[in-house]
């Protein structure tokens, strides 16, 4: 297979890190996309920095899958009509000093990705000018990731991102949910998807779930910023900041933590902000007892074995600050997806929860169910000769 | 092997994968039903001779119509003071790796006869580290 090394990456100094970043090989072509300098005519195919095309529909139109397109300093570009994404792994890039816009103003004209693995970064979606009946984003293909976007919802606006049904795997990053007055909720999440969030900031808007597996860490909600949540949605949200006037709506049963899971400084989710989750935690130390419930840090179980006899699906493990195991056999973690792992706290700057593996050719950690998590722990083999 | 995904959708975040003599198999092994996000995580060897080299710090296999694929951030892979036996191989449908850091002459080999896509962007070498791809 032919690559593209870049020495010096795609020369830019500001915007996404991919951008910025250098050196990078890449199995696709590299694009460039400006609404002020480019030219869509003459079968250009966008490949030289210097005469790039003029919108994102005709670079989508010319790319190829697992190709780079870079929207320039100060691109802004209005569809006209609904822009659908099939091709897969296709990164599209904000650069520059002054952040690219993609603007949706006439009905229904947002972007779709629905392709396997497309990402966004960098780019801003301003709130729309005339009635939007659509999602400024719609994600339906699976893995799609939108990272560092700021999506500003106006009166206008229908909603601004949709996670579709089909959508499985979806992963939002440092993404602003921006509400102006009259808008309607902003942040959607459908009814079967899957998705993790790791930063996020809602607005003055709201974030909708329903019947959907959600995983989030670092929100912020903040001049009346919303969390409402169907009776049947699964998963856990880590509310970093909340405002006085935000809101959060769980229909169903939920568990609330306010300090974290109750651990020391090592993983944010584990010692920060307030949890909500539908999921059941256990706490695990070796100084515990595995006929311990392990539902409280006060009496928690003694070895991950004894954890996951008892769990199912969706659940929590937090391995509490300075958790020390050897495991003996291969552990799957849980029955079902959604199980998550995690250590507490922090030693030398490495995380003080240590498990050691023998590693005989079963004997592992297994993450053998979809949206399983491992985080914050050292893994550790014992020094022998195995046969 | 310490950690095996085996599913899609896995997250690995924070962790530290510390390998000595005896390790047979990556550290991080992706078989071909596999598919996982690693952030801010680290992979050492850490032996005290050259003999005792663990195998390698991350496999990941392929087949080009599953859902295969693995993406790194944060990730650094650092061969210690004696090394790894192998090199990692990365050989699944998809890889995005960026911010990538490679210590004292640690290999990374992407799409060792698969048809592995995606981009690598080594934010890091040091000793000689090596892409292949």
């Amino acid at each position: 297979m032919t690559t593209n090394a870049l020495p010096n990456g795609i020369g830019e100094t500001q915007g996404d890190t991919l951008a910025t970043c250098k050196p990078v090989i890449l199995s696709g072509s590299v694009r460039y996309v400006h609404s002020g300098t480019g030219d869509d005519s003459g079968g250009n195919d966008g490949l030289d920095k210097e005469a790039p095309l003029a919108t994102l529909v005709a670079a989508i139109d010319v790319a190829q899958d697992y190709d780079w397109i870079v929207l320039l300093s100060g691109h802004d570009e209005t569809l006209t009509e609904p822009l659908e994404i099939l091709l897969e792994g296709i990164q599209i890039i904000g650069a520059g000093a002054v952040r690219p816009l993609i603007r949706t103003h006439t009905p229904s004209s947002g972007v779709s990705l629905l392709g396997y693995f497309i990402h966004i970064r960098g780019v801003d979606f301003p709130a729309a000018t005339a009635p939007n009946a659509g999602a400024k984003v719609f994600i339906s293909g699976d893995h799609c990731r939108m990272t560092d976007c700021t999506l500003t919802m106006g009166a206008e606006d229908s909603f601004a991102l949709e996670n579709g049904a089909d959508a499985d795997g979806t992963v939002l990053t440092d993404l602003v949910f921006d509400g102006e007055e009259g808008a309607l909720a902003s942040l959607r999440i459908s009814s079967g998807s899957t998705i993790r969030i790791d930063g996020l900031t809602m607005d003055d808007t709201t974030m909708d779930i329903v019947a959907s597996y959600v995983f989030a860490e670092g929100v912020r909600l903040v001049s009346g910023g919303k969390i409402a949540a169907d009776a049947i949605w699964t998963g856990a949200i880590q509310v970093s900041e909340q405002s006085a006037d935000s809101q959060v709506e769980f229909q169903g049963s939920i568990k609330t933590y306010t300090s974290g899971l109750g651990q020391p400084p090592g993983d944010p989710f584990a010692a920060e902000g307030i949890v909500y989750t539908t999921m059941t935690v256990f706490y695990l130390h070796h100084t515990g007892d595995d006929a311990n419930t392990g539902f409280s840090e006060n009496r928690p179980k003694a070895t991950l074995d004894g954890v996951i006899t008892d769990i199912g699906e969706a659940s929590i493990i937090v391995a509490m600050d300075g958790h020390t195991e050897t495991l003996t056999g291969a552990t799957a973690l849980g029955a079902g997806y959604g199980v998550i792992l995690v250590g507490g706290g922090q030693s030398g700057g490495q995380p003080s929860v240590e498990f050691t593996v023998n590693t005989t050719w079963d004997e592992v950690i297994s993450l053998a169910h979809g949206n399983s998590q491992l985080r914050n722990v050292t893994l550790l083999n014992p020094e022998q000769v195995n046969e | 092997m310490m950690v095996q995904v085996t599913a899609v959708g896995a997250y690995i975040r924070g962790c530290r994968f510390q390998a000595s003599e005896g390790l047979i198999g990556a550290a991080l092994t992706v078989p071909e039903t596999g598919a996982v996000t690693v952030k801010d995580t680290t992979f050492v060897a850490d032996t005290v001779s050259v003999t005792g080299q663990p195998d390698e710090a991350i496999e990941m296999t392929t087949d080009a119509n599953l859902d295969s694929w693995v993406e790194l951030t944060g990730v650094t892979i650092d061969a210690g003071a004696y090394g790894w036996a192998n090199e990692s191989s990365l050989d699944g449908r998809f890889v995005a790796a960026e911010s990538l850091t490679l210590l004292r002459g640690v290999d990374v080999y992407f799409e060792q006869g698969g048809v592995t896509q995606g981009f690598v962007n080594p934010q890091t070498s040091t000793g000689g580290s090596r892409i292949q791809w």
